[in-house]
């Protein structure tokens, strides 16, 4: 296989940023479709600034920079009124967010294996609102019961979700009766 | 404030929910911003079920995003995960093709059928590969390399071809794909997965038996044989075309295509089929609590239970197998255990008639050693032992001596099938299909077992030598012919690991079964 030429170089390095690109952008602007806006508009500002700076030695680090200027860009034009934007709370969440990059791809493969262990009623929630992005309001409606008991269920099932993946990545998987 | 006031599970959960469905009254945001002001350990709450929330939207939603409809009118690096773990690279891909393909072939509006192609012209970009070993292939293998219409041999390992009109393919070795056209590719043996966006609706994959014509959507194609192939829809609808035979599918419906002519070509069409199980148990979940099985199960000495990974693959297989680990609790004077054998007890589950059993399961040696204890039942449909055992027979099914066997009580006499040899330390696909045949004579009916090491088959089918027990509803059990303990049947404990086991008050067919067992690619 041929050497990748800066070029591809580049094109991996940034594909294989996008998800843990994309989770620290949201941490940050919450919304999924602003935070894929913002991924955009950060993929543009990397893909020219690559040209100019062939040879980044912390891609990642370097990604993350630049998102979160952008995230701050973005937040400044759209957020003025939200108390979540605020300057110094977004200072330390960016700060925090992306100490939490470090464990990303480790947890990113535990939540695999742990939604292979939810309820059968558990997964098809996760799947209309995640896979058929329904709103938890439309999929209480479906359900007849109330907005917000479902959202508490959503809740639940994220929390479970954390717990198995710290579970997970604090033990040791068995074998298999070997 | 001095002391950040701890919030409680359910209002952090009303607050969550109002982020994240951007619900958050104005007074709700500030009372959360302060406290995420002030409570380092809230913030880690906070960061920890927003980035869940975007690793699962992230991962699970694929097909509306990628099929979303942005406008793409100039080489934008406009990012998006496709479906299959690697799609990755299709943005790479787009990428690629912006900047070193002239962009035409995908930021025209052009529609695909347009574009005229020379023979030697390039129809595709191979823009991903995984560990791939390549055959002899009449296009090049190099990552990033264009391709005209020519063969791809992957012998293993997996790769990404990109088609000119935006159809992404992955394939998983051993494959042999073959580039026909800038929509179109021929599949002649192997597993793919093909991702099609609106712009390349139309895209056809064309096997020995049957062509499916793509209509936006997301679906996989395993070609088993020149007479055989199966076809699954994840999204969206396909036409499949087989001789004579048209058929849309939609999402969730899964076609075995079999036979070479159209006088011998049948569609056995598996529409939901897992889900059309009487009882299905994966034994996936797992909570702090312990085993959750399902009522009306009953767990019988969940103390030798407990949860293994199971290998990934099929439609049923998935996350945890449950293991059991039966105990010689007692070794008696003539060298007899006395055994607890752990268990599922399902009152009232047991059948008679036409029915299917299928399970995948790991081996891992007999609970008790002595030899004529030799033998570890899987499940026990209403047989002798079993609470309420019917008058009308049962059979059990497991490993007795080394192999995989049948064994059926009726009032008639009882049967033994031909056993299929087994070895400890593996993983099995089982089924035992039962047909009665719909009608009250006993002559005609059969018993089919199938044993599926990874890689190769072994069939034994039986005309049933005594009919299938037509009446039976007491207990069925799961992990031994007796649960509890106890130094008779209760040694015969099946010491091992069981990924799924499902069951269906029918017959299903050999290729149904194909499809249930198959890992996705």
């Amino acid at each position: 296989m041929n050497e990748p030429t800066p070029n591809e170089q580049f094109v991996r390095q940034l594909t294989e940023c996008q998800q843990n690109l994309y989770a620290y952008i949201l941490s940050l602007v919450q919304d999924v479709d602003r935070a894929q806006d913002v991924l955009q508009e950060t993929n543009l500002v990397l893909w020219r600034k690559a040209a100019e700076e062939p040879l980044i030695e912390n891609f990642l680090a370097w990604a993350i920079q630049v998102s979160r200027y952008q995230v701050m860009a973005h937040l400044r034009d759209r957020g003025r009124d939200r108390h979540l934007y605020q300057p110094a709370l977004l200072e330390l969440l960016a700060n925090d967010a992306a100490d939490r990059l470090e464990g990303i791809d480790d947890r990113r493969r535990a939540l695999q294996k742990c939604l292979g262990k939810l309820t059968q009623s558990q997964r098809e929630l996760i799947h209309r609102r995640y896979a058929r992005n329904e709103k938890v309001q439309d999929i209480a409606e479906g359900m007849r019961r109330p907005a917000g008991a479902v959202a508490q269920k959503f809740y639940r099932i994220r929390k479970s979700l954390l717990t198995c993946i710290e579970r997970t990545l604090g033990s040791n998987s068995g074998t298999a009766d070997a | 404030m001095n002391r950040p006031a701890r919030h409680s599970d359910d209002a952090l959960a009303d607050l969550m929910a109002g982020v994240l469905d951007g619900s958050l009254s104005d007074a709700d945001e500030k009372a959360l911003a302060d406290q995420l002001m002030q409570s380092p350990e809230l913030r880690q709450q906070y960061l920890a079920h927003l980035e869940l929330h975007g690793m699962l939207r992230w991962s699970l939603l694929r097909d509306t995003r990628a099929l979303s409809t942005r406008p793409t009118t100039a080489p934008t690096p406009t990012l998006w995960r496709l479906p299959g773990s690697r799609s990755v690279w299709y943005a790479a891909a787009l990428l690629l093709l912006a900047v070193t393909i002239a962009a035409a072939l995908l930021m025209t509006s052009r529609p695909p059928s347009a574009i005229h192609h020379q023979p030697s012209q390039p129809v595709a970009l191979l823009s991903n590969t995984d560990h791939a070993s390549w055959g002899d292939s009449t296009v090049p293998t190099a990552l990033g390399s264009e391709l005209s219409r020519g063969t791809l041999n992957l012998r293993s390992g997996s790769a990404q071809v990109m088609f000119s009109s935006g159809a992404v393919v992955d394939i998983i070795g051993p494959c042999t794909l073959h580039m026909v056209g800038p929509n179109e590719a021929r599949l002649d043996h192997g597993r793919l997965a093909a991702y099609v966006p609106q712009q390349a609706r139309g895209f056809t994959v064309n096997a020995a038996n049957v062509s499916v014509v793509d209509l936006g959507t997301r679906f996989y194609m395993l070609a088993h044989s020149a007479s055989l192939t199966t076809v699954g829809v994840d999204t969206g609808h396909v036409q499949l075309v087989a001789g004579d035979i048209r058929r849309t599918l939609a999402a969730g419906d899964i076609v075995a295509v079999s036979g070479e002519s159209d006088s011998d070509r049948t569609l056995d069409v598996a529409l939901g089929l897992a889900n059309s199980a009487r009882l299905l148990w994966n034994f996936d979940t797992y909570e702090a609590t312990g085993l959750d099985i399902a009522a009306p199960a009953q767990l019988v000495r969940n103390d030798l239970l407990g949860f293994a990974p199971a290998p990934a693959g099929g439609q049923l297989a998935d996350g945890n197998a449950l293991r059991f680990a039966p105990e010689v609790v007692e070794r008696q004077d003539d060298g007899a255990g006395i055994v607890a054998c752990a268990g599922l007890l399902i009152p009232q589950a047991a059948r008679g008639g036409s029915q299917t059993l299928l399970t995948r399961f790991f081996w891992a040696g007999y609970a008790d050693d002595n030899p004529e204890a030799k033998m570890g039942w899987i499940i026990n449909n209403g047989l002798r032992g079993a609470p309420g055992a019917a008058a009308g027979g049962g059979w059990l099914l497991g490993i007795r001596h080394d192999a995989l066997s049948l064994h059926m009580t009726t009032p008639a006499g009882s049967f033994d099938s031909e056993r299929l040899t087994l070895t400890p330390g593996r993983w099995y696909d089982v089924a035992a299909v039962f047909d009665d045949r719909g009608d009250a004579d006993p002559a005609n009916d059969t018993i089919t077992l199938y044993l599926r090491p990874a890689g190769q088959q072994q069939l034994a089918s039986h005309t049933a030598p005594r009919p299938v027990p037509a009446e039976a509803n007491p207990s069925l059990m799961i992990g031994g012919e007796s649960l509890g303990v106890g130094d008779k049947n209760h040694r015969k404990a099946f010491r091992g690991s069981i990924d799924y086991i499902a069951l269906w008050d029918r017959a299903l067919t050999e290729s149904q079964l194909q499809s249930l067992i198959d890992a996705r690619p």
